[in-house]
């Protein structure tokens, strides 16, 4: 039995330049103020102007829309993004995930329905995939899709859903088939508009006061048939693709980045006494950037990336929870969220509060703990 | 936009990391390192391989402005695996490179460097070095040492001393690889090295360390692997239990992970040996951290044959925990970093974690 190695490049040509260009439009056309990561705020004329500038649906084909941009380009936009708390709330899933699953799966009137507008930033999609039986046993589903004259009925409950009461769409997966021995068969994943009869949006609050997840109720929901992705019943290896796209990327380790550089400008004198403390989570940092970046690189050589993806997400946000640990063992903090708060004060708070989440969001982390440690056999 | 060219792959010549793991397989089964731990020298039938085929000098490659160190990551890591008792990264990465920037020619069939150390006593007065190495590898089975110096003047100068002019105490790491005390007080060849030289030593001797613990920990974790694949308890393969994957899994995470930080260390010195990006401080803090938990869960695996001296697993977790504090510590180097940082520019800290561009 050999242990995989992963390949690791070096700068690109370039990159130096296209990060300074991606800095320079994000502070001029947004405050930059700090936030964790990928919960960044939506902004839909930030999209749009994103959008214009060729930053979104990147690596969609010119023809919809996109730029024909490699995995690797997006991936330095995208980390320039987050580092700069760069509002991209609004489309971000639809560009991260949904685009280059529609130009992947869906039919070729699909593709010119949808892709343009996510790449000019104006189409914002969710994700409906996790409900109240199934979260790690995603192939637990029970919403179904109906076949009925003209499309399919759907009827069933999501949840976890993020930006439903903001976003025009949702990606649902449903069972569209009867249920045989393989669970894995008989889903399908159907796009769904959020504005149709039957669809109730319900708001969750979390712990940290925030608003972003939901659930949404399918009751007797009609969907056009022409609203079906890929092929009905191969929703499952649809789903799986999917996912790597969410789970090797910038936003599993940058949710903290923005609170390390708040660290670095109001507790100088922490960050000295704590040095040794400190520049280990650097280290950790700036190593792992480097495997995600390789992911980037591999997707675009159509090498295999099951392997390295669950290192990324696991190693990421164990980083992500292990700098907001540090940081709150070394550091006094008032731990306020209110306007008396300095900006790392508050960051810090909403680190502390958002933390749990990191390892759970996009799989949990003993789930991908298996993947890995499937890939020793 | 921008165009953005194709990433350089960071590796060593397939050839050579080829040719280097299939002498270590014929050449340095577990028994070679038990066996140069009971009798206290380096392996002279391993090393005659090594050397004969180039690999002992792969650190150094005329022309090459690099020293060609990515090959010699190769080729140490390669060497971490098998646990391979001989003063290979001495020879080869740190002593041909030392003497290549002194102008001389590496003398003696294998030579030895000192690991610089808090205790070490010397002077040098007149062109003679004198005084007391604290931590030299291999030195009774060395047929030369080679010594980097400043003087009171901070210049820096290569001695090269002849074992046989030596007075060596024999002592030894946590692995029980020879880490003998000498004396020196014989005059002998000196060199003048540039300015710098010492402190891209040190780099060069961390890295070197990080290389050969990458590839202990590959180690590591393809035994404990392969046992709770073999091993059956409660009618079962240990794999089977969930809570033995996990410990499985996150050494290989670790292991992966110190291996993307040797390669970038070692692409870094490539570059520029100043290493202004501290990559080589990550490499040793990564490595840390990674020798941890491999050896700790690599250990848990296996439970009690695992702590065995007839068992292979201590060649590899004993060396790794010997590593981790040769040529400096952890500790020291992740306050480097940070403090590294805190000094630069705020406008610039990402770039310089990026490692893309300036940090001015």
């Amino acid at each position: 039995m050999t242990i995989e190695r992963y390949p690791i490049y070096a700068t690109p040509t370039g990159e130096a330049e296209l990060r300074a260009e991606v800095r320079e439009f994000v502070l001029a056309h947004s405050t930059g103020e700090p936030c964790l990561g990928m919960r960044a705020r939506h902004d839909p004329e930030f999209s749009r102007r994103l959008a214009s500038r060729g930053w979104v649906g990147m690596a969609l084909p010119a023809r919809y829309g996109g730029s024909n941009k490699s995995a690797l380009e997006r991936w330095i936009v995208v980390e320039e993004l987050l580092a700069l708390s760069a509002p991209v709330g609004a489309h971000w899933i639809a560009d991260r995930q949904t685009g280059p699953l529609l130009a992947r799966f869906g039919s070729e009137e699909m593709r010119q329905r949808f892709l343009p507008s996510i790449a000019a930033g104006e189409c914002w999609i969710s994700v409906g995939m996790s409900e109240p039986d199934a979260g790690s046993d995603l192939a637990n589903v029970r919403t179904t899709a109906t076949e009925v004259d003209g499309g399919y009925e759907v009827n069933g409950t999501k949840i976890w859903t993020s930006d439903a009461h903001t976003n025009h769409y949702v990606v649902v997966l449903c069972r569209s088939d009867p249920l045989t021995d393989d669970r894995h068969l008989g889903l399908s994943q159907i796009i769904i508009d959020l504005a149709s009869p039957g669809v109730g949006i319900h708001p969750i609050e979390l712990l940290d006061g925030s608003h972003h997840f939901n659930e949404v109720v399918f009751e007797n929901v009609f969907v056009p048939a022409e609203n079906l992705i890929g092929e009905q019943g191969q929703g499952w290896a649809q789903v799986t693709s999917e996912l790597v796209s969410e789970r090797g990327g910038p936003d599993r380790y940058m949710s903290v980045y923005r609170l390390l550089e708040l660290a670095f400008e109001h507790v100088p004198d922490v960050i000295e006494r704590y040095a040794a403390d400190v520049g280990t989570l650097l280290a950790r940092f700036t190593t792992l950037r480097r495997l995600s970046m390789s992911i980037a690189v591999m997707i675009d050589d159509g090498v295999p990336t099951g392997g390295v993806v669950p290192i990324v997400k696991d190693l990421g946000t164990t980083f992500e929870q292990e700098t907001v640990r540090t940081l709150r063992n070394i550091v006094e903090t008032s731990q306020r969220l209110d306007h008396h708060a300095d900006r790392f004060t508050e960051l810090l708070a909403l680190a502390t509060l958002t933390a749990p989440s990191f390892t759970i969001r996009g799989g949990t982390n003993e789930i991908l703990r298996n993947l890995v440690a499937r890939n020793l056999s | 936009m921008t165009e953005i060219g194709r990433p350089p792959l960071i590796g060593a010549d397939a050839l050579l990391t080829q040719t280097v793991e299939r002498l270590l397989d014929e050449r340095c089964p577990p028994e070679v390192a038990h066996a140069s731990e009971v009798f206290g020298r380096a392996d002279a039938d391993l090393w005659k391989h090594l050397s004969a085929t180039g690999l002992t000098t792969v650190g150094r490659e005329p022309g090459r402005a690099d020293g060609g160190i990515v090959d010699a990551m190769a080729v140490l890591r390669a060497c971490g695996t098998h646990a391979a008792p001989v003063p290979i990264a001495e020879h080869g990465v740190l002593a041909s490179w030392l003497a290549q920037r002194a102008g001389l020619d590496l003398p003696g069939e294998m030579c030895t460097v000192p690991i610089v150390d808090p205790s070490d006593r010397l002077r040098i007065v007149d062109g003679v070095v004198s005084g007391r190495l604290a931590s030299v590898p291999y030195a009774g089975s060395a047929t030369h040492l080679a010594v980097a110096v400043a003087d009171a003047g901070d210049r820096e100068w290569l001695a090269i001393e002849a074992m046989d002019q030596v007075n060596i105490d024999a002592s030894h790491n946590l692995a029980g690889e020879p880490r003998d005390i000498v004396d020196i007080d014989a005059g002998s060849t000196i060199a003048a090295l540039p300015p710098g030289t010492l402190a891209a030593l040190r780099r060069r001797g961390v890295l070197s360390r990080v290389a050969l613990m990458s590839g202990a920990m590959s180690r590591a974790v393809q035994l404990s692997a392969t046992y709770a694949h073999d091993r059956r308890q409660f009618g079962r393969t240990l794999f089977t239990f969930q809570a033995v994957q996990h410990l499985l899994a996150f050494a290989a995470e670790h292991a992966a992970n110190v291996e993307t930080a040797c390669w970038v260390a070692a692409d870094a010195l490539a570059t520029d040996e100043d290493d202004p990006y501290h990559r080589v401080d990550i490499a040793r803090v990564v490595a840390h951290e990674a020798m941890e938990v491999v050896s700790r869960h690599s250990h848990q695996v296996f439970g009690a044959i695992g702590v065995t001296k007839e068992h292979e697993l201590h060649l590899h977790t004993r060396r790794l925990w010997a590593w981790d504090l040769e040529w400096g510590t952890p500790v020291n180097a992740g306050g480097a970093l940070a403090s590294w940082l805190a000094e630069v520019d705020p406008i610039r800290r990402w770039a310089a974690i990026t490692a893309v561009g300036a940090t001015g």
